[in-house]
Order: C-alpha cells, then structure tokens, then sequence
C-alpha cells in the first residue's frame, strides 16, 4: 500500500514539468520538424494545447475519487476483477514508459558523450539512482525535484539567451503557410510522447493537497508546454527545419552553437543537464507507480518489497527494448501513437463516464 | 550499524563507477587534427590530415622541427581512409579541434561534394564550428602542406585569413558546414565555398624554410568564391562578382570601394555598415526580387582634385556608389544565370514572400530563375571624411600650375 504522505502544489506542478520535458526536450523538435518543417513550433504547441485540456479530464477523474490512486480508483470503478486486469495494463504501459526513457537516454549519452562506454553501464548508474530515489517514497522524490528544479530552468535560460544570437527568423518563414496538413498531422506523434504519458500522475495525484492539485497540474503543463515550444522554436530559427528534422538530437546540437565572444564556448554538456535531471524524475515517477501498482494489485503491505526486482527486470527489459536507434524513432512515431492513446486517453474518458453513470445511480 | 555498512558499500561501488573514465584518452594519445584534406582518387578518396606538433607549439625549447605533420591516406570511404590512418600515424587522430576542411577542385567537379559531407556530418566528434573551402586548380593534399609564417599552424592561417578577409575586405566567405548542408538540401538556394590556391613556388612550400625567409616561396592565397549547381563545382566568381554576392546575401560588414573623381584620379571610400534586404514579388507569373543595399561609408582616400566641403560633390560621389554597387550586384547576378545557379537563395526568398506561388515555381526552379527580374536599390550615405577635410592634394595641384 502507498505511504501516508503529503506533496505541495508546486512540488508536484515541478514533476509534472519534469514528466512533460523528460527525454521529449532532446527527441520532440526533431519529430515536429520533419512533419511541419519550419512550423514544427507550431505543432508542439497545439500539442500543449491539448495536453492542458487532458489536464482537466485527469483533474475531474481525480475529483470524483479523493484520496484514492489510479490502481484504487481503477477497482473502485470496474469491480475487483475488471479493475485488477486494467491495472495491470496500467503497469505495462507505465513499465514501457520508464524502459523507454532509459533506453533514449542510453542511446544519447553513447552516441554524444561517452562513445566507449557500454549502454548497460549507463542504464544501469541511471537505474541504481532511480530505485534509491523510489525506495525514499514520493515525499522525498517531489523534494528532490524542487531542489533541482532552479537548475534545470536555469540551463534552458542560458541555453535560449546565449544561442539567441545565432538565430535567424527567415528560417521559420512564411509563418503557417506552407505544409499546413503536415504540421496539423506533427500533432498526433507529438500527444503520445510526451503528453498522453502524464496519466501517469493521476497514480500520485491523491498525495496532493485537494485544491492545489488541479491548479499545480495546469501550471505545470502550462510551463513544460510552452518551454517545450521555445526549445522546438530556438532549434527552428537557429538550426533551419532541415537540420533539425535531420539530427536524432537536435537540441544537443543547439548547446553546439553556443560561442559567446569566442570565450564562452563548448558548453553543450552544461545544457545536457536539462535533460540529465528531467529523465531522472520522468524514470523515477513511472518506475515509483510501477512499483506501487504491483504492490497494490498483489495487496502486498509494503510496495518497497517489489523495487529491487522491479530495477533489474527496468535494466533488462530496457537493454532488449529496441534493437536499434531506429525502430526507437519509427516506434515513438507509430505503436506508441495508439497505445498511448487508449491508456491516456479513453481508459480515463471511460473512468469519468462510469464514475458519472454510477454516481446517479 | 548494518545500514551504515550498505552505506558505505553504496559510496565505494559509486565512486569506482562514477570516475567517467572508461574511455579517457589523455593528451598525450591524441593526435589533434587541424585541417583535413579530400581528394579524388581512383581507389575513392585520398584523404590528408594535417596534425599539430604539441611539442613545437607550447614547448619549452623549440626544435627546428615543423609545427604540423601530414599524413595522407586513400580508402574507399573517408571513414575507411581516416581509420586506415593509424597504420602510418602513431596515435588516433583526433578531429575535435579541426578548424578547417579543404576539397580538391578535381573531386569537387567530378564527384561532387555531398557523397564526402556525410561523414563530416555525423562523425560524433566533428563540431560545426570550422570552415570549408576548396583547393583551387590543385589538390587539397599540396595546400595543406605549406607552412606558414606568423600563424605558426597553417589551418589556423587559413581559418583566420579567410574570417579576416571576409570582415574586412568582402569578396570571400566563410561557410560553415551547417549553412552548406542547408544550401545543398533547399531547393529555393545553391551553396558557394571560397577557393584557396598557392602563390610562388608551392614545392618549397613543406620545406621549414618556406617560413625562414622574410618573403616566403609559397603562400596561401584566398581566391574568390566558388559556385555549386547541385552538389557539383561549376564555376568560380571574380573579385567583384563576388563582393556582389555577399552584398545580395548580406554579408559585408565592411569593405573598401572606389569611384572615378571628376578629373582624372579616383576616390575611395570605407563602407562601415551595410545591410541589404531582399523582397520578392509573384508579378504576373513572374518572379521578381527587389534588392535594397543601403550603406554607410566614411572616406578614405582621396586621389584627385575635389572640393569634398562641398555638399553637393558629396552627394555626386554617394550617386557614383551607388551606381558602382548596382553594376557589382547586376554583374553577380548575370554570372549566377549564365552558370544557372541561384546562389543567392533568390527562391528563398520567394517561398518566403510568395509561398503559394512558390509551389508551382519550385519544380522547375532553375529555368524561373532565369526569367527573374531584379531591381536594385542601392542607398550609400557618407557620413565622415575621416580626420581631415579638404585633401592637401588641391594646394599641390595648384603650386604645380604656378611653378609651370
């Protein structure tokens, strides 16, 4: 069973900026360029549109059960049965969501920083990390994130200011002219990854006090919307559509650009710390709700019994997820689009539905 | 207590893991690589890498040794070539710190340029801040072998002659490897690189006494801007043709140029600040450009009899300018169309201003462009006449008549 812990607004409005950001910030202005080109901007924001919409489903599905989490909610809904087997879907999805993260960053670190080094040696330092944070429990996690938050903000900052010089703002004209269709289609990929993916909160929404809840995820997908946006828009207007589109990081490539008076220059390792803390927090929530889904479907008393199986199963299944760097790309921009899609989206429209029919009753 | 010893056991597992050393290579194993030759060669390509000489640069006592070391290699492809390398290097060649990448015109022209970009590309290890150019009428193996005076590396002369130049006398161009790949990949713009060539006697130029004399045998020149239709090298502009394409493209901070006087003699001006927008307009069918240069230009040198206090002759001159940058950009654009290749990213421009209209043009890109039509603008203010007014040359002018 989960603790009897308490998460502040703002605690939780910064995870839920580090879960939309989380690997999406390196890989989302690739995938929004090559479908709108030099609109690709456009498309992530009217992705972040839509994710402040579910903002307000997930919000009325946590309103209409207080104090519960998704897995209780789930039963509460659907019977013992139906409930249970929906949340183990849950915890696949939320399983595949933390091994997919390690994955892309494995993949980044070894393909940019640290060439020799193997990928298990990554993922698993990153793993080792995550299940210390997850055996802390929740409290001790969204504390962490508060601390760490100043920094991430202010690595975007000077990621923004210091290549804003570079940049061009021919390279994103004419403004929503051409290619309309294709930015419209650059939203689908972009609602699955990163922020159909935020159903994960409502698993931790119930430690939230009850009226900040709401507010905290609004702002909060409000801000890694929007910066969401501004990174796509700077790697638009500095690198062009194409070379965006091209690089599988391009925001990596953005850090690159940055040559402040020839002094102030080969800093991009500084700007990776976004993305270092943002993954961090986005494996450690889903890996956190993995582990309490299982010790809940299990009715195990403490979910602290299943982390430590739990990371090697993350390492192992993370390792086989993807056989190349490729299929990560094709699968973020195809099977995840539907999965995604049914988990956060018509799972919850059906808890809503359900819980309303069943309150007339 | 038993908590403290996992404790403890976590901090030691940590700190043998976390060092980051697993793929350190120091100093001492590297081999910098400043610039970087391709060259056409029957096998594929013949690739020369141009290495520093640590100990001839921040040594405490200095050899007669050469500052650089080439070596070269052939290979199928540049990434076979650049591995195939160790056989006769003694360390792994390190490309972090390239500053710039020299092709030869040969493979320029014959092959063309995109097949070796790739590589450049998505090597992890190659930044993007270093410049291309190409080796004009020679081999890019032979130009990275000259030595250099003053910049004791000779890649680090190039780059910063060919940044200097570009400042401060405006006929060449740095590109940089991200603007060549946008140029080769955008159907509305053809990319351009600077040639480099060898003056005097480019045999002496590997020998250490290229740099012992006062007047060195060979030198490395900057020539004048090379254009691509396609990825293939298809001609060279002139001094003034080019100084016309950085004046459409935007690119000249600051430059010299010079008009008749009145009489016989010439004045000249330093253009301090330009800035030229580019409109397009769909007229009819038609693409057309509207190209405005407006400049700002101090007076530099005045070589004949002219009253400059005199407003109006000011204004006279400004006119001349203006004309004279006209005649540059028209005769830039003319040489563009004959080589059929719109290096100045006309159809940018176009799918800019006229994106609908765009559409349709684009296909056949290269033949709309030469029905384009083009007016330019050009507004040339001067605002100085640096620190003297009226030049000393009248008063001689007029003692000479009276001596007579």
């Amino acid at each position: 069973m989960s603790e009897k812990v308490r998460i502040s607004g703002a605690q939780f409005a910064i995870l839920v900026i580090m879960n939309v950001l989380g690997t999406a910030i390196i890989i989302v202005p690739s995938i929004a360029a090559s479908f709108g080109q030099q609109n690709g901007w456009f498309s992530v924001l009217l992705a972040t549109l839509f994710g402040i919409g579910l903002v307000f489903l997930y919000y009325l599905i946590d309103n209409n059960h207080p104090n519960k989490n998704l897995y209780e909610q789930l039963e509460d809904l659907f019977g013992k049965w139906i409930g249970k087997f929906l949340s183990v879907l849950f915890i696949v999805f939320f399983f595949e969501i933390a091994i997919g993260n390690l994955r892309v960053m494995g993949d980044f670190i070894i393909t940019q920083i640290l060439v020799n080094t193997p990928i298990e040696v990554i993922m698993l330092l990153a793993v080792i990390t995550c299940l210390i944070a997850v055996r802390m429990g929740i409290e001790v996690i969204s504390r962490t994130a508060e601390i760490f938050f100043p920094y991430t903000v202010i690595a975007i900052i000077l990621l923004i200011t210091l290549v804003l010089p570079e940049s061009e703002i021919t390279h994103i004209q004419p403004v929503l002219q051409n290619n309309i269709a294709a930015t419209l289609a650059g939203v689908i990929p972009l609602l699955g990854y990163p922020f159909l993916e935020l159903v994960v909160m409502l698993a931790i929404m119930k430690h939230v006090n009850k009226q900040k809840a709401g507010r905290g995820f609004l702002v909060g997908m409000t801000i890694g919307g929007l910066l969401l946006t501004v990174v796509t828009l700077m790697c638009l207007v500095v690198l062009g559509s194409d070379i965006t589109a091209r690089n599988v990081y391009p925001t990596y490539v953005l850090g690159k650009k940055i040559s402040v008076a020839d002094f102030l220059d080969r800093i991009e390792i500084l700007v990776a710390i976004i993305w270092f803390f943002t993954i961090f927090f986005k494996i450690t929530i889903s890996f956190y709700v993995v582990a309490i889904g299982v010790s809940h479907t299990l009715n195990l008393k403490n979910y602290k019994t299943t982390t430590i199986p739990l990371a090697y199963v993350i390492m192992v299944f993370g390792f086989f997820a993807s056989p190349n760097i490729i299929s990560t790309r094709i699968f973020l921009s195809s099977t995840w689009i539907p999965v995604s899609l049914i988990f956060g989206l018509v799972i919850p429209i059906v808890m809503l539905v359900v819980g309303f029919v069943k309150k007339k009753i | 207590m038993n908590q403290k010893v996992v404790h403890l056991l976590c901090i030691v597992v940590l700190c043998i893991s976390l060092t980051g050393c697993w793929s350190s290579r120091e100093l001492s194993e590297l081999a910098i690589a400043t610039a970087l030759g391709i060259d056409k060669h029957e096998d594929g390509y013949k690739l020369t890498v141009q290495i520093m000489n640590p100990g001839e640069i921040a040594g405490r006592q200095l050899t007669t040794r050469a500052v650089v070391t080439t070596y070269s290699t052939t290979g199928k492809t540049i990434f076979e070539a650049l591995r195939r390398l160790t056989t006769i290097t003694p360390r792994k060649i390190y490309l972090a710190h390239l500053r710039i990448i020299i092709f030869g015109q040969e493979l320029m022209e014959e092959e063309g340029l995109a097949n070796s970009l790739d590589f450049i590309s998505r090597d992890h290890e190659l930044r993007t801040d270093f410049s291309l150019a190409i080796a004009k009428d020679m081999s890019a193996e032979d130009l990275i072998k000259v030595l250099t005076p003053i910049e004791k590396v000779p890649a680090d002369k190039i780059f910063s002659s060919l940044k200097t130049s570009q400042d401060n006398w405006a006929p060449t161009k740095v590109v940089m490897l991200d603007e060549l790949i946008s140029s080769l990949t955008s159907p509305g713009k053809q990319a351009v690189l600077t040639g480099l060539y060898i003056s005097g006697k480019p045999e002496t130029g590997n020998h250490i006494e290229n740099v012992q004399q006062v007047d060195s045998p060979a030198k490395v020149h900057l020539d004048h801007i090379g254009v691509f239709k396609g990825d293939k090298l298809v001609g060279w502009l002139n001094e003034s043709e080019s100084k016309g394409f950085n004046y459409i493209t935007d690119n000249v901070l600051n430059t010299v140029g010079w008009v008749e006087c009145d009489q016989t003699g010439t004045i000249s001006v330093e253009v301090f600040k330009s800035n030229t927008k580019l409109t397009g307009l769909a007229d009819n069918g038609t693409p057309k450009i509207t190209i405005d240069v407006k400049s700002e230009a101090s007076i530099g040198e005045v070589a004949c009899q002219i009253d400059i206090n005199d407003e109006k002759k000011l204004t006279e001159i400004e006119q001349k300018l203006e004309k004279k940058i006209e005649e540059i950009v028209n005769g830039s654009i003319a040489k563009a169309k004959e080589f059929n290749s719109d290096i100045f990213g006309f159809g940018d421009v176009l799918r800019r201003f006229e994106p609908k209209k765009w559409e349709t043009w684009k296909e056949n890109w290269s033949e709309e462009f030469q029905n384009i039509e083009i007016t330019v603008n050009a507004d040339m203010k001067i605002r100085r006449t640096g620190t003297t007014t009226e030049s000393f040359i009248g008063k001689i002018e007029q003692k000479k008549e009276k001596d007579e």
